[in-house]
């Protein structure tokens, strides 16, 4: 454990300078760059706002107005899905470089998080002016509490969830495809599984679906987030608790499996 | 000297064929040996790896691409490594710099190692060359500040100052090569491996990096070449290892590598029968069986004095009814290169050898060839369209001494220069 960690202190730079590679990359010959990052969150609010206020009536919580609350689960979402795509990928679209020359190859993961932090912070800052403007011109209540001060930890939490899903699903794609067809349409299934379009206390406790909600560590972390910004949202410590261990033994599991098949792994990719 | 590579016993197993249910099945079975704390079931099986031919053995769908390989390396050595394709030297060079591991073996070295498998691993075509440089410059293993350092170098090295801000998807593919080739002969490793990237450029970047290659190498950093361009090996490398079917056969010094692996067919070389199994393009309708050198007398002979006439005797057959046809010979010079060629051109030169039945040919090479070791290499082909029907290259090997016959004039020089001593008239006024 302690070698992988020195490895990758040791090529600081080269993780650093994939980070700036896939910033610049993602945006050559776009004229409006990386303001896509912010249009993208934009249309998918507008269209949650459409459909799942408008029209399935899902009440928001009245002291955030519904764009702003979508606009918040979206970019803690948005986070982890894109995190997790990419590093699921690691194995299958690094081939012809990892074939070639060997470096940690935990570089690139790592990588992916840093440049999904980039993608972050600008969907978040998205957020922030929303939520300011919704204060200042529209009249809402500010409603944020000291929990914010947990905020970095949650998103810690998300891409050390991400990392160690993501290290997993990897490592099982080097031989066998399949798992890549079930992540296709999977990461976007389990976004309704996440209380991102909804409240989740608009979820009657009594269902099956509030049991499948508790047990997807993302909820937990999600739900502090939006408390963090509404006061009205599950804050629990103690499955934040619960959360944390999961995440880890996924990260560790990941971390192993990960670290087995990067010897080899060329021969079967 | 100190040893700064040792590979102890080193094999890699390779799985033919697709992945699907019959690898789920092997994997399965595998899982289960270990679980009952079994060997792998598979490593007793495997094939030694010989390309053109089907498998033999009953489970022949693992095959070894090296098999029990030990070598060391000594600091400051140039090791080619040579062999004919699917000997195991990028299998090798893959377990060397750490892109896969060995199925089973151990390999331990001293230092930073670098490897150069590609030029340009990790470019991205959308950045411009200077990002690129930095890229690649990691990827192979600098510190940041160090290809700061070295940047104005690097791109002074690769001749392209004009576009390093320009995307390298708008370069030529020469101009890519360059600049990529740059980065790496920049890196300074204690250790660089290097496959037969030296194959870039024009002429002229080539002679620049083979230069700068020397050039690492007299700081007493190691090198590890493969290539299968004998001359470029042979100026090169200090000391080589020959490799065949996944195994080494020799490692000692350059030139007694090259020449094991120019004389290495054995049987050819003491009786000039052709083995089935000899590497060869062929066509249907003519086989070459024999070939080999023969003393004025007409009797088989692989090592001449200075100044005998050599003849060449060429057997082959013809299996079914073929246009008339031609005999070539080319004789090839320890580094590889072919240099001399006998063959008449004039169209009743073969007549008679078309016809189906065994044949027989003589040839008579009355020009004086200088000491050395030579590899012959012979072809038979449609005297019209020039399609081959049989082509061995370098299938039989010859001496030549610096010692003439008693009454001859020995070769007054220990070192040969160039192949042949023309016939030449000399008028001196």
């Amino acid at each position: 454990m302690r070698k992988i960690f020195s490895d990758l202190v040791d090529y600081k730079d080269l993780i650093f300078l994939f980070f700036k590679r896939d910033i610049k990359s993602s945006y050559q010959q776009t004229i409006l760059g990386p303001l896509w990052l912010v249009i993208q969150p934009v249309f998918t609010s507008i269209v949650f706002s459409v459909v799942f206020g408008n029209i399935a009536k899902i009440a928001t919580p009245a002291n955030i107005s519904p764009f702003a609350f979508y606009l918040l689960g979206l970019s803690f979402w948005n986070y982890f899905a894109d995190c997790f795509n990419k590093i699921s990928a690691t194995f299958i679209t690094n081939s012809s470089v990892f074939g070639k020359v060997y470096f940690p190859r935990l570089a690139v993961p790592v990588s992916i998080l840093l440049s999904g932090l980039f993608k972050f912070s600008i969907q978040f800052g998205l957020f922030l002016i929303v939520y300011f403007y919704d204060i200042v011109f529209k009249g809402y209540h500010a409603a944020c509490n000291v929990t914010l001060l947990f905020v970095p930890l949650y998103l810690l939490l998300l891409s050390l969830f991400a990392l160690g899903l993501g290290l997993i699903v990897s490592s099982f794609t080097t031989k066998y495809r399949d798992l890549t067809m079930l992540i296709g349409f999977g990461v976007q299934l389990m976004m309704y599984a996440t209380p991102i379009a909804y409240p989740f206390f608009t979820i009657p406790s009594t269902s099956v679906f509030y049991r499948i909600l508790l047990a997807n560590p993302l909820s937990g972390i999600i739900e502090a987030g939006k408390y963090a910004f509404t006061s009205n949202a599950l804050f629990s410590p103690k499955l934040l608790a619960l959360d944390t261990i999961v995440i880890m033994i996924t990260l560790l599991t990941g971390m192993y499996i990960f670290s087995k098949v990067e010897k080899r792994f060329m021969d079967t990719v | 000297m100190s040893v700064v590579v040792k590979a102890e016993q080193i094999s890699k197993q390779y799985k033919l064929g697709t992945v699907g249910m019959s690898s789920l099945a092997d994997d399965v079975q595998r899982l289960i040996a270990r679980v009952r704390g079994k060997e792998d079931p598979f490593l007793q099986t495997g094939e030694e790896n010989v390309r053109d031919k089907a498998g033999t053995k009953a489970d022949s769908r693992y095959v070894w691409a090296l098999k029990d390989v030990n070598f060391e390396i000594n600091q400051g050595d140039v090791v080619g490594i040579i062999g004919k394709n699917g000997a195991g030297k990028s299998t090798l060079l893959k377990i060397l710099s750490r892109v896969t591991e060995p199925t089973t073996g151990k390999l331990s070295y001293k230092g930073r190692l670098a490897s150069l498998l590609e030029v340009g691993t990790g470019f991205h075509p959308d950045l411009s060359g200077r990002d690129n440089v930095f890229l690649n410059g990691a990827i192979l293993g600098m510190k940041k500040h160090e290809i700061k350092k070295r940047f104005d170098e690097i791109i002074e090295f690769s001749g392209v100052a004009r576009y390093v801000d320009t995307p390298v998807k708008r370069y030529s593919s020469g101009m890519y090569v360059r600049l990529a080739f740059s980065v790496a002969a920049h890196l300074d490793p204690d250790i660089l491996i290097i496959d037969e990237v030296l194959a870039v450029g024009d002429q002229d970047f080539q002679n620049k990096c083979i230069n700068k290659m020397r050039s690492v190498a007299r700081q007493g950093n190691t090198v590890i070449f493969v290539s299968h361009n004998l001359p470029t090996v042979k100026s090169f490398c200090t000391s080589g290892i020959f490799m065949k079917h996944g195994g080494i056969v020799m490692q000692s010094g350059i030139n007694e590598v090259i020449n094991e692996y120019l004389t290495e067919n054995k049987l050819v070389a003491e009786t000039g029968v052709i083995p089935d199994d000899f590497p060869r393009t062929r066509t249907e309708g003519a086989t070459i069986q024999k070939i080999f050198c023969a003393s004025e007398t007409g009797t088989f002979c692989n090592e001449f004095g200075f100044g005998d006439k050599l003849k060449i005797c060429v057997e082959f057959e013809v299996t079914k009814e073929i246009n008339p046809v031609s005999l070539e010979i080319l004789i090839g010079s320890s580094s590889g290169e072919q240099f001399a060629l006998a063959a008449d051109f004039t169209k009743q030169a073969y007549e008679g050898l078309s016809g189906k039945g065994k044949h027989y040919a003589e040839v008579e090479i009355s020009e004086q060839i200088l000491p050395g070791i030579y590899s012959l290499t012979v072809g038979v082909s449609d005297q019209a369209s020039g399609i081959s029907y049989d082509w061995l290259e370098n299938v039989f090997s010859f001496k030549v001494s610096n010692v003439a016959r008693a009454g001859g004039i020995d070769y007054p020089y220990t070192v040969s220069h160039g192949f042949i001593n023309l016939k030449s008239k000399w008028t001196i006024k």
